[in-house]
């Protein structure tokens, strides 16, 4: 078996206070699209901010890239690891340009300007995001999705080979949502790079996952291929909803349509 | 990314400053004209000139521009440390705190005679002590607060103590020694009227050393621009560089204070003056806040000088008479500085 991109063992967690992780143990594969899918408040993004040392575990060992999370350093642990939080902030003086520079500052050197490798990442990561055109516009003068994918920007110009994206499609509407995830899609199977995605669209985790972690009140409920994780049973049993997942012609994965509690066809008002 | 020294808005700024200190040299109970001053400058002026200029007045005129680059740059580093662009030494009790270390100094280490039993040279490290002290508490108090960290939070801790070291150094003022009351004003408002060059000397020799380590920290003081998770994220050792600034801050503010004392507000207005001219994130924004606060100094000394003599006014008052304003604008107009 490879070597897992992360891996938790026994981890609890607190978040605001309150018990958000349960003795989670877990084995992320590397090289994938993991989505971290389940209830508000299931766990899911403490999940994220643990791995990714944000948060301090109660108890339990986290492991990531092959290492004990507490031994990496945080500028080496960046060059691991690039990770956009669910409402980053900067100053609105700053332009989408500079934001992106600031990804590459665990490349950089005290003393020295960028160097042509942290220009070119800042290049790739603004083109592939659209935002080339913005590169001098400064944040205040941006729309939300703009805002949103200068911000994705700054996070691949970290040019890290694994990625942790937290709810990145929350401020998005649908169009952009998609465009992000095919991006993501695209970095995945072109440049093998690894991710995790908090991800509330059930669909998006169906159609873009290879791997989905499904969380219930603090606990894992189930881990794998997305297939074999998002049937009818578990999104009944976790969510609360009557759901049906269906083929649909012209895609490759199924769709999950659900009409709340209840039966079809009978609509509560 | 800007990369150019932008010259265009730093030249100007610098030969505004070089102006101002020929005119600030002439100005004074004997009027030079600019020709004798530079004149007397390069040493090739009449004898009683070079000796009005080299001993009287640019003691006065270098302190004020060291003293306002010193307290300017403290500004800037306190804003993005605690991300807020209300933040200043004055603001955050932090310059009151370095004029009361002076004071319990002053105090407590003076004979019935009114002479210092220890050396004079240890008053920096007093002021340095009291500065830390009250940037520590309010550090501390904010982040004990339990109904959330708003930004207002820490500029109220911040005055709430700043006003209590006031009174600290009025309380002292009047049980410390007689002949220290003259100085009152000094450490109550701030003045560069008793200049020497061996204050120079200190203040310069300060910031010859804060400059490189601020120098060397200018990428990590960039990346605080960014909320803290984000900072983390992107590899910054956020406690560590949080810290590190935070005694750079402390440092170049008592430095200042314990020769000039208590001068406000210059931390608040530098910083912000300089993001309107020339911009925060483009390189050179350090020394466009330090030139600025140097021309505030400066400018607030002579002015103080010009405007009822033979009476001085101690700079500080005027340089409150800009900031105050500006803080209560900033007040009103709201945190308009994040996306």
């Amino acid at each position: 078996m490879p070597e897992p991109m992360a891996r938790l063992e026994g981890v609890s967690a607190a978040y605001d206070g309150a018990r958000a992780l349960d003795q989670v143990s877990l084995d992320l594969p590397d090289g994938k699209i993991v989505a971290f899918c389940g209830p508000n408040g299931s766990g899911k993004s403490t999940a994220l901010k643990v791995m990714r040392g944000l948060l301090k575990p109660l108890e339990g060992a986290v492991f990531v890239a092959g290492r004990r999370l507490a031994d990496w350093p945080p500028r080496e642990l960046a060059l691991q690891i690039a990770m956009l939080s669910q409402s980053p902030e900067a100053p609105a003086d700053l332009t989408v340009g500079d934001l992106a520079m600031m990804g590459r500052f665990a490349y950089r050197r005290r003393f020295a300007g960028p160097s042509p490798l942290d220009q070119a990442a800042c290049d790739a990561a603004l083109a592939v995001t659209g935002m080339t055109d913005f590169r001098d516009r400064a944040l205040a003068r941006l729309s939300g999705g703009q805002m949103q994918r200068a911000w994705v920007a700054m996070t691949l110009a970290q040019d890290a080979p694994r990625i942790f994206l937290d709810e990145p499609t929350n401020h998005l509407d649908i169009a952009h949502a998609y465009e992000l995830l095919d991006l993501v899609a695209h970095l995945s199977r072109t440049e093998q790079r690894s991710f995790v995605i908090v991800l509330h669209d059930l669909n998006m985790a169906m159609r873009y996952a290879d791997h989905v972690v499904l969380f219930d009140k603090g606990r894992v409920t189930a881990s794998g291929p997305t297939a074999q994780v998002l049937t009818e049973d578990s999104i009944s049993s976790v969510f609360g909803v009557s759901c049906r997942v269906m083929p649909m012609d012209g895609l490759d994965r199924p769709v999950i349509v659900s009409w709340g509690r209840g039966r079809p066809g009978k609509q509560v008002v | 990314m800007k990369n150019s020294p932008s010259l265009s808005t730093l030249l100007p700024a610098f030969l505004l400053l070089l102006l101002l200190t020929v005119v600030a040299t002439g100005i004074g109970s004997s009027f030079l004209p600019p020709e004798r001053v530079i004149a007397a400058l390069a040493g090739q002026g009449a004898r009683m000139d070079e000796v009005i200029v080299w001993k009287l007045r640019l003691p006065r005129v270098v302190l004020a521009i060291l003293v306002g680059a010193a307290l300017a740059l403290a500004g800037a580093l306190l804003q993005r440390v605690v991300r807020n662009p209300m933040a200043s030494p004055s603001v955050l009790g932090i310059t009151d705190g370095a004029a009361m270390g002076v004071m319990l100094f002053l105090w407590l280490f003076s004979d019935q005679a009114n002479a210092l039993t220890v050396s004079i040279h240890w008053q920096p490290t007093a002021a340095m002590t009291g500065a830390a002290v009250f940037a520590g508490l309010v550090m501390v108090l904010t982040s004990i607060d339990q109904g959330g960290s708003s930004p207002l939070k820490l500029i109220l801790y911040g005055i709430a103590l700043a006003a209590l070291a006031k009174a600290a150094v009025t309380l002292l003022i009047i049980v410390g020694p007689v002949h220290r009351a003259s100085h009152a004003l000094t450490w109550l408002t701030g003045s560069v009227g008793a200049a020497h060059w061996q204050d120079v000397a200190v203040v310069g020799a300060g910031l010859a050393l804060g400059l490189p380590v601020l120098i060397a920290n200018s990428l990590p003081l960039r990346q605080l621009a960014l909320d803290p998770q984000s900072a983390v994220l992107t590899g910054l050792p956020l406690v560590r560089t949080r810290f590190a600034l935070l005694g750079g801050a402390v440092f170049l503010t008592a430095i200042a204070v314990a020769h000039v004392g208590a001068i406000g507000f210059v931390g608040l207005v530098a910083p912000h003056v300089a993001r309107v001219f020339h911009g925060q994130f483009r390189s050179g924004y350090l020394l466009a806040t330090a030139v600025t606060g140097s021309l505030l100094v400066l400018g607030a000394d002579t002015l103080a000088r010009v405007i009822a003599p033979p009476l001085e006014l101690p700079a500080g008052a005027l340089t409150a008479l800009v900031g105050a304003p500006l803080f209560l604008y900033l007040l009103i107009k709201g945190r308009q500085y994040h996306a």
